[in-house]
């Protein structure tokens, strides 16, 4: 399989994400909220903490704990964005009939699509995150391994693809606002099936069994860890303790995601054009 | 080989019966015309020769390849109804993505975009973005598109759409010129006048089905395209 034509259409999608101003401004609130961040804590620790001597409100470390869970969230949130534009755009645009008039086939297409705004989205995070550390690491003097730090964001890297292509598969049929309400609600819930259901034995998983109990197995089952791994990515980067089977998570993942990207591709190889 | 072979090809959307039981055979080297009504299926084949919509039953094979894969579209053009891009992209930009998607880099890309460019007489537009453009000079960088195809079945869906006189004359000759280089040229319009003065074949759908085909001249007994197809189309209903 030559992967020159999906590459073209990889390259196309960060010139078309490039150009989103609905990223551009994301990006430069982060900025903003992240170095206003850094200036009102520094205040704190400086002056308050400092002149009035409450040594226990200094919030030092932590700052970064809660910035990075923040940092994540947006990413979620852009994942979302970005993934619910990703091919919507072409329909949007009347170019899609075009595109899959060339010799490609459309799980390529697809997955060059999804790649590209994967990419996109990593590139985001990664700025935000490095960003986020220098500013901290000058002011509070705290450094981050970077053993750690590409660990994290590695991890984190998993955590964010599957939200795309949710999103994408959900923006097959709805439009923009009701995909971005649909798969925020959706993490929502798997992060909640999920905080609930990772500290327990498989044993006791089945016991109980109530609609809402099953409703909830199921999307821990069939769907992709991303708030698990979400929060092993902040655990290994700040050192904390959280528990997780490496190999259970490594082929749930594996065999989800290949679900999720078959019915994705199902769904839009049946889509007439 | 034939360029496209269609056998039984039927598709309805709903209760909507958009190609019954469709076959033809196209000849490599002509300059093919797919006529008919509005909502006579014209453009569902179309879409079904490209794969943008799959057939309910019945096989196309474009070069003796199965539609269905996409290595049918390795050889394949085409020009959409309403052709249209990425907005901040230039027309240079657009042509030489076509012209690498159909597999073509470096120099002779440059090259044939050059080439494209000049022989839609819109080299001045090469820096010119899309969303900038006349409803003319769109549809000329689409045809310029189909140029960097080096197959040899182009398919134009209204190409004659938002041209002038000027315009229209010069795809005519375009058209004449890419059968003289052996390419199979499928026309779907519904400017019957400038039709006839280029095809060699014609295919007349009604409501999804064959109602005529065959060579133009000698289908035509004497008579107007125009008529041909008011009275065809007529006794059809």
């Amino acid at each position: 399989m030559s992967l020159e034509k999906p590459y073209l259409i990889f390259t196309n999608t960060l010139q078309k994400e490039f150009r989103n101003k609905m990223l551009l401004f994301i990006l430069a609130f982060t900025v903003a909220v992240i170095l206003g961040a850094n200036v009102v804590i520094n205040l704190l620790n400086d002056k308050v903490v400092t002149d009035f001597g409450m040594k226990d409100m200094a919030i030092g470390d932590k700052a970064m704990i809660g910035f990075y869970w923040f940092i994540n969230l947006w990413s979620v949130g852009l994942a979302v964005l970005l993934g619910s534009n990703c091919t919507k755009s072409d329909f949007e645009n009347h170019v899609i009939p075009q595109l899959l008039s060339f010799p490609i086939r459309r799980i390529e297409y697809l997955l060059a699509r999804i790649f590209g705004t994967w990419f996109m989205v990593m590139g985001y995070y990664l700025f935000s995150i490095v960003l986020a550390m220098v500013s901290f690491s000058l002011t509070s003097g705290t450094l981050v391994k970077g053993g750690a730090f590409f660990g994290a964001v590695l991890i984190n890297s998993f955590a964010i693809l599957p939200i795309i292509i949710l999103a994408v598969l959900f923006s097959f049929f709805t439009p923009k606002l009701v995909t971005f309400i649909g798969v925020g609600m959706l993490y929502l819930l798997m992060s909640i099936s999920a905080g609930n259901l990772h500290p327990l034995p498989f044993s006791e998983m089945l016991n109980d069994l109530s609609f809402m109990k099953i409703v909830a197995l199921g999307l821990y089952f069939f769907l992709p860890h991303s708030s698990i791994l979400d929060r092993f990515s902040s655990a290994t980067l700040f050192d904390t303790p959280f528990e997780v089977n490496i190999l259970f998570e490594v082929g749930h993942y594996a065999l989800t995601m290949a679900l999720l990207i078959l019915i994705a591709t199902w769904v839009f190889r049946r889509r007439d054009l | 080989m034939t360029a496209i072979q269609a056998t039984g090809v039927s598709k309805s959307y709903g209760a909507t019966q958009a190609l019954s039981d469709f076959s033809i055979s196209v000849e490599p080297s002509k300059i093919v015309a797919l006529l008919g009504p509005n909502g006579a299926g014209k453009t569902t084949f179309v879409k079904s020769l490209l794969d943008l919509v799959s057939p309910d039953s019945g096989e196309i094979l474009i070069n003796g390849i199965n539609s269905t894969s996409s290595a049918s579209r390795e050889g394949v053009a085409y020009l959409p109804e309403k052709f249209s891009f990425f907005p901040y992209y230039t027309v240079e930009m657009v042509v030489a993505f076509y012209g690498k998607m159909h597999g073509l880099r470096g120099s002779e890309l440059n090259q044939r975009v050059g080439e494209a460019l000049e022989k839609l007489k819109i080299p001045e537009l090469r820096k010119k973005k899309i969303n900038t453009l006349s409803k003319g000079q769109l549809q000329r960088t689409g045809i310029a598109n189909t140029l960097m195809c080096q197959g040899n079945l182009m398919i134009f869906d209204e190409p004659f759409s938002g041209l002038d006189a000027i315009g229209i004359r010069e795809l005519k000759l375009l058209f004449k010129d890419l059968r003289e280089q052996g390419k199979t040229v499928l026309l779907n319009s519904h400017i019957l006048s400038e039709m006839e003065q280029v095809c060699d074949e014609f295919i007349l759908l009604n409501k999804g089905k064959i109602i005529a085909k065959g060579n133009l001249k000698t289908e035509l007994e004497g008579k107007s395209l125009e008529d041909f197809f008011y009275d065809k189309v007529e006794n059809s209903q």
